[in-house]
């Protein structure tokens, strides 16, 4: 997807005329997002996939603190996603993987907000690279709600990084969600 | 008809030799023949003064034969050109000033003068990349805030703190006369308040790292010129001779050029002829 989103990292090196890696350092926030095939489900509002939904809710996001919040979207693989539009790629869920790669940027003053309907391939390997962050994992839980596994273990993975858990209701509370976690977080 | 020592006496004024690896031609002086030659790529040829000689690369051999039938009317015949390999060497080279990266043949190089201001040295991108960057053949066309002090990535804070000092005076719009030096001196102090902040300098590499990340897809950029932060110094580098210039392969270290007058600058003002050096 080729869109930059107003208020994304791109955006803003564009605007700047400074590389991206520049504007990262003004960056306080990274949401890292589940793009695994279960977010293609279209339970959430007006039909759409969790994905659209989440997609819709991020760029409000970006659009509201600029160049604040840098993306990453997960399934198999990592992507760094600097314009703002978590890119579908379907697959499995490798959460430990995610977070690996999302570590490098665990320095001073960072925020973590990882948004799934919950179930990492490996749920163990998962909160043992989670337990290596120096920063609070905040969870956004966005699953269905009649499936309480995958927010309970979202819930667990903030918990042992001092972080807070929230469910949004099929990601169409997203933004105010992390707001709300940005906000809070300390 | 052969002379006293046995050589074939010819009438011809075109002579082609094989001389380390290049032809050495030389021929009376013609401007359309020096057209011809300069029409083969910048890095192919080169005049060399001392022997009032062209110095061509062996594989436009039939090209030069044909420049030569065709001005001087001379068939010069088949020239023997043995594989030749040049030798690795280690050299100290005395830069005193590098140009920015342009492309020639399958890739860009800077061309760099030597304190008799000649154009001694070649510094392909990647090599210079790979020393000011920390990685060869790096897919982006602007330098890292590393590269902008031309400092390694695990510079450490006093090494980052001094290329600065070093820099700014260099870059100094007061000092500096290339267009673009004002520029460069906000981008150098740009760059060292990110680099001489450890919180922001650690953000800074994670970003690079995911920038990273995404450059691993690409296969190919366009090179629009890469430009070295310094332009003078002792180099001591591993390479090779080609066309009577040295070709830097790698380099092992680079050292400011000192007197007690100063620090050796470089730069080169805009519609001046030759650049033009400073002692600060």
């Amino acid at each position: 997807m080729n869109a930059i989103i107003p208020g994304s990292l791109s955006a803003i090196a564009k605007q700047e005329n400074k590389s991206i890696a520049e504007t990262f350092v003004n960056a306080d926030c990274i949401v890292i997002v589940d793009t695994s095939g279960s977010m293609e489900n279209h339970d959430s509002r007006g039909g759409k996939s969790r994905y659209d939904v989440a997609c819709e809710e991020l760029a409000e996001l970006q659009n509201s603190y600029p160049g604040k919040i840098a993306v990453l979207s997960f399934s198999d693989e990592t992507v760094f996603c600097p314009n703002g539009v978590p890119i579908n790629l379907s697959g499995t869920t490798d959460m430990a993987k995610a977070l690996q790669f999302a570590k490098i940027a665990d320095v001073p003053g960072m925020q973590f907000v990882l948004i799934s309907d919950g179930y990492p391939d490996n749920e163990a390997e998962t909160l043992q690279v989670a337990r290596t962050y120096k920063n609070k994992i905040s969870t956004i839980y966005v699953g269905p709600e009649n499936n309480p596994a995958g927010r309970d273990f979202l819930y667990r993975l903030a918990q042992e990084t001092g972080g807070k858990g929230i469910t949004a209701d099929r990601a169409q509370e997203l933004k105010s969600g992390i707001e709300k976690l940005m906000l809070t977080a300390g | 008809m052969y002379d006293l020592f046995g050589n074939l006496i010819t009438n011809r004024k075109c002579r082609i030799t094989v001389q380390n690896g290049a032809l050495q031609v030389i021929t009376p002086y013609n401007q359309q023949f020096v057209a011809l030659v300069k029409s083969l790529p910048a890095g192919a040829r080169r005049f060399d003064p001392a022997n009032k000689a062209w110095l061509v690369d062996t594989q436009y051999s039939r090209q030069v034969r044909d420049y030569i039938k065709q001005i001087y009317n001379e068939d010069i015949g088949d020239i023997s050109i043995s594989d030749y390999k040049p030798q690795t060497e280690t050299r100290v080279l005395d830069v005193w000033y590098i140009g920015r990266t342009k492309p020639s043949g399958d890739e860009y190089v800077a061309n760099a003068m030597n304190a008799n201001k000649e154009w001694a040295f070649i510094f392909p991108e990647r090599v210079l990349k790979e020393w000011f960057e920390g990685v060869g053949n790096i897919k982006s066309n602007s330098p890292t805030l590393y590269g902008v002090l031309g400092v390694h990535r695990n510079a450490s804070s006093d090494e980052i703190k001094s290329a600065y000092r070093r820099l700014v005076k260099q870059w100094h719009p007061d000092v500096c006369k290339e267009p673009d030096a004002q520029e460069t001196f906000i981008k150098i102090k740009e760059a060292y308040e990110i680099l001489s902040v450890p919180t922001s300098k650690a953000k800074y590499d994670a970003g690079l790292a995911f920038e990273a990340s995404l450059q691993d897809g690409l296969k190919t950029y366009d090179s629009t010129g890469y430009r070295s932060p310094l332009r003078c110094g002792y180099v001591l580098a591993e390479g090779y001779e080609q066309l009577g210039r040295f070709v830097v392969e790698k380099i092992i270290d680079w050292r400011d050029i000192e007197t007690d007058k100063g620090t050796l600058t470089a730069s080169w003002p805009a519609g001046a002829n030759q650049p033009v050096w400073t002692w600060i």
